[in-house]
């Protein structure tokens, strides 16, 4: 036989189930809080659906979720930190004396020292990072010190080429009147473009020309 | 007194009584044991790392603050723990769907109820007895109930997924699980009145 109090009663248990998991739409939130304001039955009703929820069902849950929990990755010691953090601003652990809070924060530390699986792999992750770090530097700073290294050489080579050239210069300058304008212009001036032809076969040159002047001055001499 | 080594190494129940004398140290000790199934639990309701980093830290300042009503001699430590996990992750999932209308969340019928250890109001038994018990009136469910039940509660799928995963339209859903969760309340209830009558 049709019961339409019944059929009402019966839609809002179903409301009551829903509502004790948080599946309820905002119209049928409404129309159940409308009811239970004049309903014992169903009152209890939701008492005990909450109840089963709450309380119950999770004893049943504790192996499967014991063995899922432990596939949760997350960073063990930042957990620690924040809920100690915590308890320790709201007061839960003595703070009357700081040396139980810092004995506290001590075993913090310890406990997120020793719960190695998790950390092992980060710090293994990390050590790497700081190998494959390392490694990157000092290559690079090999490089840099081969690359400023070279630089140095080549300078230095340079200068005692310019050195030994304006020796012989000096030295070409006593018996060469054409060699005193290739001092006073010399080879490596900024102000002047770099001549074509290198300044150590210039100086052979003119070492040459003054073996063969001399040879010359001794054949006069000698005749 | 005991050291912080010896703190390290004794039970749960153990620890929980050290907590309940008073030595507030025992619970970062009980954090530390118990702290990744809290998580695991509340992300799997909540589904957000952020709440369910929240949801961990309140079960264990409600721990703390409720450590008085700890019974060994009932159940477990962990299954305790477990339970303020459960009831604090689908409070707040509940409230997080309804926040939106609720009109004064501290009055609102929906949200009276508060965890009160209420499992001695149903049953005289120790912890593992009434589990046996659930597990039997789970079984008498249809294997359709069984399985939304299952999915919606210990899986942590909306029944909106529900209904897409068994591919049922979510009417059919909704009612499977009311029907389940009525069957179950049928069962414990006639359970308890059947011992409270042979008592």
């Amino acid at each position: 036989m049709f019961k339409p109090k019944n059929l009402n009663h019966e839609k809002f248990e179903e409301l009551c189930a829903l509502a004790a998991i948080g599946q309820i739409s905002a119209d049928e939130f409404s129309e159940l809080k409308k009811h239970l304001n004049h309903c014992p039955s169903c009152r209890s009703t939701q008492q005990d659906f909450l109840e089963i929820i709450h309380e119950h069902l999770p004893l049943i849950a504790t192996d499967e979720v014991q063995a899922k929990s432990s596939k949760v990755a997350f960073h063990d010691s930042s957990y620690k930190q924040r809920f100690l953090q915590r308890i320790l601003q709201e007061g839960l652990l003595p703070s009357k004396t700081s040396s139980i809070k810092t004995k506290t924060e001590k075993v913090a530390q310890n406990e997120s020292q020793t719960s190695w699986p998790e950390t092992v792999g980060l710090y293994a992750l990390s050590g790497a990072a700081a190998v494959v770090l390392a490694v990157f530097s000092l290559t690079g700073f090999g490089w840099y010190w081969s690359g400023s290294q070279k630089h140095t050489n080549e300078v230095k080579y340079l200068k005692e080429e310019v050195a030994d050239i304006q020796q012989k210069l000096s030295l070409v300058s006593q018996d060469d009147p054409f060699a005193r304008n290739r001092v006073s212009n010399p080879v490596f001036s900024p102000s002047k473009k770099p001549p074509a032809v290198n300044s150590s076969i210039d100086s052979n040159q003119l070492l040459a020309d003054l073996a063969k002047s001399k040879a010359k001055q001794r054949l006069t001499l000698n005749r | 007194m005991l050291t912080d080594i010896e703190l390290k190494t004794i039970t749960d129940e153990e620890l929980m009584n050290e907590l309940k004398g008073g030595r507030q140290e025992a619970l970062t000790y009980i954090f530390n044991r118990y702290y990744r199934l809290v998580f695991s639990v509340a992300l799997k309701i909540l589904r957000d790392r952020g709440e369910a980093e929240d949801l961990m830290q309140d079960v264990f300042i409600e721990i703390y603050r409720r450590i008085k009503l700890f019974n060994p001699a009932k159940g477990s430590a962990k299954t305790w723990i477990l339970q303020y996990a459960y009831h604090r992750s689908l409070n707040r999932k509940k409230y997080l769907a309804l926040r939106h209308f609720y009109d004064n969340p501290e009055d609102s019928a929906l949200n009276q109820f508060e965890y009160s250890n209420s499992l001695s109001d149903w049953n005289k038994i120790s912890y593992e007895d009434w589990t046996r018990t659930i597990k039997k009136g789970l079984q008498t469910l249809s294997e359709m109930e069984q399985k939304v039940l299952d999915l919606a509660f210990f899986q942590g799928f909306l029944l909106k997924e529900i209904s897409v995963q068994l591919d049922e339209p979510l009417s059919n859903v909704r009612n499977h699980y009311y029907r389940g969760l009525k069957k179950l309340r049928g069962f414990l209830k006639g359970n308890t009145n059947l011992r409270e009558k042979m008592a």
